[in-house]
């Protein structure tokens, strides 16, 4: 039944995270993250932990609470709100599928808070098709050997464990696609964060002959593409949420400024020309919302979702670019200035309407799951 | 959180599909491709059909003679329609029918409702003016009350209705020394009454409007809708009938164009396989989408019983722009092929692109101006002040 609201519970949990973010990760402690080499905050991983955010969206059999992917759809736009640099979607997306694939022993450290899984699917050509899948994965007699490079993968260098795509076989078809698990510390990796816009931890990760067990695959080799392709959609699908809350923010904090700036002898927010691009900017803050909710809740019903997730990646990304362009527009001189909070919204925007699949990439993707 | 219908609901959009796979004839279907917003006879039996059917009141209260059904239901009802293009009653249903219902006599409740629910009667909807249109409390056609009579003199314009309705949905200024918001009354005009001049305009998207002049019409008082100089208050109360709103002809446009895009070979494979046409139609299709979900989302607030009113801005703005960059994309994707009307031989899908540039500027204006949207969304929505 067509239902576009939040449940009441819902509405508590987003609240309380609205809350908690607005106390614990104010904006002092995101310039701080920014400058630390992990790239992410512990202290504020354990207590999301300790609120039950990473084991929202697990069933109780394993330790979970037996929420839904919407409920972590949700907490990803309060996260985009704040503009809190954190593996939440990446930990959520890759732990589902190592529930699919049976790994309920790391499924419990993530809810724990003990162990930070991220998807590393990116290499050098970051496309997300899998003839952009390189990484060699050489069978041995005790298991396989990595070689090759991963690039853009957020969250690569601090993850204890990486979701790594590869190729185990000859040459084969494009879809014949592996998956291992590979520990962040593995003798042969090297992993170095890259300097990028948005001050979003991005890794390379350079593999040298590193060795990964059998009983590290995950699904079937060579039959690895579908379940990368669902991985994929899932954290895309919460990247649209974490943008649409981003989207969404920013209009708030632009409307605000607006309403307070005088000049002329009168609010900026009273002036026609102020007032028609909030109201585009909410237009496409709207869009964003609905099209990310909706890929959101098509990756929970386990439907394909390549067109509901390419719509709202590619849609939520075009909303929180034009947002925040206009944002600092309307804000003039002190929205471009580094101690104000818009310019962690602006470089944000534009890592992630680039990363995890630019744009045109999804729009590509789009128009397969449309027939063109 | 929840986008799926529920299985009565498909099942209901299926019997509307099968209903139009039954009655739409290819005559109906050249018919409505011609009269676009106006309703020619073919039109008009399949309107009658539909009332028979009781589609035509399937928002209606079941004490009004409607079906009672729910929001999402009309909605699924008007998408139908609007993918065939199909009329559906418009604003005699959606903004007449229900002002009626709640403000109207008992007289006029049993003269009108019942046979606006047959299709027998059709308004045409009097509120423009040449001097009043997004300042539509400006207007000046006069109502003065002679005994038992109203003597109307004035004239509206964009009466786009008016040549093939049976009446004439009035507003008037009843109260000139009143300020202008006030002084405003709704009557019901039928389009034959002498002195009534109903004159054609041409629009360059090949529409039938009209001018509609009134020279002292006299119509009984009892034509009066509600209370004398309480027109404005009705005006708007019935633009919250009017926020459920169909996507379905905006899809219809892209899938025209994508049809387009798949059968025409260029270099050896079709264009659809060209990337720079496949991404501008993905572009396209991505942001129909998120139009769909504007308009269920309207849907649904209705469903819930809110009034969707900023929402139904939204979806306005978004809908008649995104027509103009499906217009515009055609053009650069079809070439000069794009500039062939419907009459020429060599026009591909049947000119119905070429059509759209030259009518997408309408939906920008009409039904409010997309700068009076745009203020709606700032001020109600965002809660900015006044300028």
């Amino acid at each position: 039944m067509i239902d576009l609201g939040w449940s009441e519970a819902q509405t508590m949990l987003r609240d309380s995270a609205r809350g908690f973010l607005a106390k614990e990760a104010p904006k002092s402690v995101i310039r701080r993250i920014e400058s630390d080499p992990l790239g992410y905050s512990p202290a504020l991983w354990r207590q999301m932990a300790a609120l039950g955010w990473l084991a929202m969206p697990f069933p109780e059999s394993v330790g979970g609470v037996g929420g839904s992917l919407i409920d972590a759809g949700l907490l990803a736009e309060e996260l985009g709100r704040a503009c809190l640099p954190s593996p939440y979607i990446h930990t959520v997306a890759a732990g589902l599928t190592l529930l699919e694939a049976g790994r309920t022993d790391l499924v419990a450290k993530i809810i724990a808070g003990d162990l930070i899984v991220v998807p590393a699917f990116s290499e050098a050509d970051p496309r997300p098709i899998p003839s952009a899948v390189k990484l060699a994965m050489t069978p041995v007699s005790d298991g396989y050997r990595l070689s090759g490079l991963k690039r853009f993968v957020e969250y690569g260098d601090a993850a204890h464990l990486l979701l790594c795509s590869g190729r185990a076989g000859q040459a084969g078809s494009d879809d014949a696609v592996t998956l291992m698990l590979v520990a962040g510390d593995a003798p042969g990796l090297a992993r170095r964060r890259l300097a990028t816009t948005g001050g979003d931890p991005a890794a390379e990760l350079g593999f040298e002959s590193v060795l990964a067990a059998a009983g590290d695959l995950v699904g079937e080799r060579d039959r690895g593409w579908p379940i990368m392709e669902r991985t994929f959609n899932r954290l895309c699908a919460l990247r649209a949420a974490e943008m649409a809350g981003g989207t969404r923010q920013v209009l708030e904090m632009t409307v605000e400024y607006t309403k307070m700036r005088v000049q002329f002898g009168r609010a900026l927010a009273t002036f026609q020309a102020v007032q028609h691009i909030c109201a585009d900017m909410a237009i496409m803050a709207d869009g964003a919302e609905l099209a990310a909710r909706q890929a959101v809740w098509a990756m929970d019903r386990g439907l394909g979702g390549n067109f509901e997730v390419g719509a709202a990646k590619a849609f939520a990304g075009q909303a929180y670019t034009f947002a925040v362009s206009n944002a600092v527009q309307l804000h003039g001189g002190i929205g471009y200035m580094e101690e104000y909070d818009l310019q962690f919204y602006y470089r944000r925007a534009r890592s992630e309407e680039v990363m995890m699949g630019t744009n045109e990439d999804h729009l590509e993707r789009v128009a397969r799951a449309l027939g063109l | 959180m929840d986008f799926s219908l529920t299985p009565e609901q498909e099942s209901f959009q299926k019997q509307v599909r099968q209903f139009i796979h039954e009655h739409l004839t290819p005559e109906l279907r050249a018919e409505v491709e011609r009269e676009q917003y106006a309703i020619g006879p073919l039109g008009k039996q399949f309107v009658r059909l539909m009332g028979q059917q009781g589609w035509l009141g399937i928002g209606w209260p079941r004490e009004y003679g409607g079906q009672g059904r729910g929001a999402i239901d009309q909605w699924l009802f008007l998408e139908e329609m609007a993918l065939e293009n199909l009329p559906t009653g418009g604003l005699t249903l959606n903004s007449a029918g229900p002002t009626l219902m709640r403000v109207g006599s008992e007289r006029q409740k049993q003269e009108y409702l019942p046979r606006i629910l047959t299709g027998e009667i059709e308004f045409a909807i009097g509120y423009t003016e040449p001097n009043a249109g997004s300042d539509l409390a400006s207007l000046q056609t006069r109502a003065v009350r002679e005994g038992d009579s109203y003597v109307i003199n004035g004239q509206k314009i964009y009466t786009s209705a008016a040549h093939h309705s049976t009446h004439i949905w009035l507003l008037a200024r009843t109260d000139p020394k009143a300020a202008k918001h006030r002084g405003l009354s709704i009557f019901i005009v039928p389009i034959d009454a002498p002195g009534v001049t109903v004159r054609p305009l041409a629009t360059m998207g090949s529409e039938r409007s009209n001018e509609v002049f009134f020279e002292d019409v006299r119509i009984p008082a009892g034509n009066l809708v509600g209370e004398e100089n309480r027109g404005w208050y009705y005006v708007t109360m019935a633009l919250d009938f009017e926020r459920l709103m169909a996507h379905n002809r905006t899809r219809r446009y892209l899938e025209h164009l994508m049809d387009y895009a798949r059968s025409t070979v260029v270099d050896g494979c079709p264009l659809s396989r060209h990337p720079r046409v496949r991404i501008a139609l993905a572009r396209l299709a991505v942001e129909v989408e998120v139009l769909r979900l504007f308009s269920l989302r309207s849907a649904w607030m209705i469903e819930c019983g809110q009034v969707p009113n900023v929402e139904a801005s939204v979806f306005k703005i978004f809908m008649s722009e995104l027509n103009q960059r499906i217009a515009v994309a055609a053009q650069d994707i079809m070439g000069p092929y794009a500039t062939l009307r419907a009459e020429d031989p060599a026009a591909p899908i049947e000119g119905r692109l070429e059509k759209l540039y030259r009518s997408f500027p309408l939906y920008k204006f009409a039904g409010g101006t997309n700068e009076v949207m745009r203020n709606i969304i700032a001020q109600r929505g965002l809660g900015m002040p006044r300028g």
